[in-house]
């Protein structure tokens, strides 16, 4: 990569960091979210879950309401790009003299990355508050970080492509609604794969979302976690956090090299 | 004109049925202005989409600066600066943040691009909004940071779709001046416009386009000259009897000269003609005639031929035909 791509990152970088410093709403909204849908689903299920997970249900949906801020804003990552292609501004960059318009991928999704990180810190530092511990240790919280790292760049990859392929960003907005919350409760970010039908779990182990939850909760609440730590029982077998990660990394992979496309063609 | 700094040649583009550019030919030179005069949908924009690498042509060349736009887009993309119909700024930047960005996309190093933005502001009288966001900017100073940006990194030719829309009479004479003052410094300008007066006082030559063709060019002077003399003007009476308009018609008809399209619901005919070689002038020729056909008409004069009297001719005869 040349010199002139990381320019050009860094400065697109900067006007994204630019808009959400002046519009912080967008990050607030961002964070109360999953604060309010954590605090909902402890007082609604934390007595029926109690027996099944074996732990008080804070210590389980924690790191539910981090996948799932991740998830989210990953999503919504390409939302503010057709907002820039309807107000003309995409084309600004267009006739620029780009060393790759990669970049506008690229600083867009550090962008993204960062804010979210930012978010979950917040998440976990309320949930401390509140009595949540975190046992993986160092190595946890590293396996945890490249977990929530994966979500974030399939995601938000998978979103840049969206935003490329509709044309106003209503369209973008109806589709992510429709996915967004299937995605969400067809995982275990908030239920645990026991309470499902056997024949939907496996179905559910697919969901790039459960594949980062199983391994984040497990560091999260398992002080003698490995990656060969068996995670659930389904009929598509028991898997294991390093599963999990493999089936991660090439969702993000794919995720990665369809938005490259994507945005190849669309902005040839 | 001086060296041909970009050049288009047998431009073509279709969209399905509809054909956009046929064969289009265009050159501007250093230090020269170009404006592309057509009616909506005369492929103004898709031309100037294709040279900013906005568009894929279906066939022709676009050379800027020496570089096929079509074939190496990135390097032409170094050689222009282009503004569109909406000024495409970041409103929540300040006016001083956004040339920082542009200095950025353009490779500027830091100290390069500050004292560029700087002297860009001061250029369009931007330094006191410098610090305000843009959203808070007038619609005359958005057009002018926006052509600041077009002009951060020093391009050679600057492309601009209808610079002055919206704005009012002193910023569009503002925009003008600072046009003259780029071709001084070498600038080849191309701006796709409808408005006359700005071809008239910004641009040195126009191309007339119509249905994606090339209808006419030359300098604004040498367009009105070549229609005629005089344009002759007529109009019907109020409550004219049927088929009086159909005699008007008729009585033009048998001028020498172009005729000149007139409005959809105007009521008025105009024609370019050469100079009336007898003792009467034209307007006495015509009620001489119209008298005798028993015409009443309101209105009769002559007067000396526009730019867009050109145009309207040129186009008029490209819809007809």
């Amino acid at each position: 990569m040349s010199s002139g791509f990381w320019q050009e990152t860094r400065i697109q970088t900067w006007r994204w960091f630019l808009h959400t410093r002046r519009r912080p709403i967008v990050v607030i909204s961002g964070l109360f979210q999953p604060l309010i849908w954590m605090t909902l689903f402890v007082l609604v299920l934390k007595d029926s879950m109690g027996p099944v997970i074996g732990m008080p249900y804070l210590d389980f949906v924690t790191p539910g309401a981090l996948l799932f801020t991740a998830f989210n804003a990953s999503l919504n990552a390409g939302v503010p790009l057709l907002f820039d292609r309807e107000l003309g501004f995409l084309d600004r960059l267009r006739v620029a003299p780009l060393a790759d318009r990669y970049s506008i991928v690229l600083s867009s999704a550090i962008h993204i990355a960062a804010i979210t990180l930012l978010q979950c810190a917040a998440i976990l530092l309320a949930a401390f508050a509140i009595g949540v511990r975190f046992h993986g240790g160092l190595s946890g919280a590293l396996t945890g970080l490249a977990a929530l790292l994966l979500v974030i760049l399939g995601f938000t990859a998978v979103s840049l492509g969206l935003a490329f392929q509709f044309r106003r960003h209503f369209e973008m907005i109806a589709v992510v609604m429709i996915v967004a919350l299937p995605l969400v409760f067809l995982s275990s970010a908030f239920a645990p794969l026991e309470r499902l039908p056997e024949w939907l779990r496996g179905l559910v182990l697919l969901n790039p979302v459960t594949l980062a939850v199983e391994p984040l909760r497990l560091v999260f609440t398992d002080p003698e976690w490995t990656f060969s730590t068996p995670l659930a029982t389904t009929w598509l077998g028991t898997p294991t956090p390093a599963a999990c990660f493999a089936g991660l990394g090439l969702f993000t992979l794919f995720a990665g090299l369809w938005s490259r496309r994507v945005l190849r063609r669309k902005l040839a | 004109m001086g060296p041909a700094l970009l050049s288009v040649r047998d431009a073509r583009k279709r969209y399905g049925e509809v054909v956009a550019l046929r064969g289009v030919a265009l050159e501007v030179g250093a230090g020269e202005a170009l404006a592309l005069l057509g009616p909506n949908g005369a492929g103004k924009s898709t031309l100037i989409r294709c040279l900013t690498t906005l568009l894929l042509p279906d066939a022709g060349a676009f050379e800027i600066a020496g570089t096929d736009a079509v074939a190496a887009p990135a390097a032409a993309r170094r050689h222009f600066g282009y503004a569109g119909q909406e000024s495409a700024l970041d409103k929540v930047l300040t006016g001083a943040e956004m040339l920082r960005f542009q200095a950025g996309l353009t490779h500027l190093t830091m100290h390069e691009g500050r004292e560029r933005a700087r002297e860009l502001l001061r250029r369009f009288g931007l330094e006191d909004a410098a610090g305000r966001a843009v959203e808070t900017y007038s619609g005359g100073m958005r057009r002018r940071l926006d052509l600041a940006c077009a002009l951060m990194h020093r391009p050679r030719v600057l492309i601009l779709d209808e610079p002055s829309s919206g704005l009012d009479y002193e910023a569009r004479r503002g925009l003008w001046a600072i046009l003259a003052e780029l071709k001084r410094e070498g600038v080849a300008i191309l701006l796709a416009t409808h408005d006359f007066e700005e071809a008239e006082t910004a641009a040195d030559r126009c191309v007339l386009l119509a249905r994606g063709r090339v209808v006419g060019s030359g300098a604004p002077q040498d367009l009105r000259a070549a229609l005629g003399s005089w344009v002759l003007t007529a109009a019907l009476a109020e409550h004219p009897r049927p088929g009086d308009r159909e005699r008007l018609a008729e009585l033009f008809a048998a001028l020498p000269g172009t005729p000149i399209p007139p409005a959809p619901s105007s009521a008025e005919f105009a024609q370019a003609v050469p100079h009336a070689s007898g003792d009467l002038s034209w307007p006495e020729v015509l009620r001489a005639e119209a008298a005798r056909c028993g015409l009443a008409l309101a209105a009769l004069g002559q007067r000396q031929p526009t730019l867009q009297d050109a145009y309207l001719a040129a186009t008029g005869a490209q819809e007809r035909a």
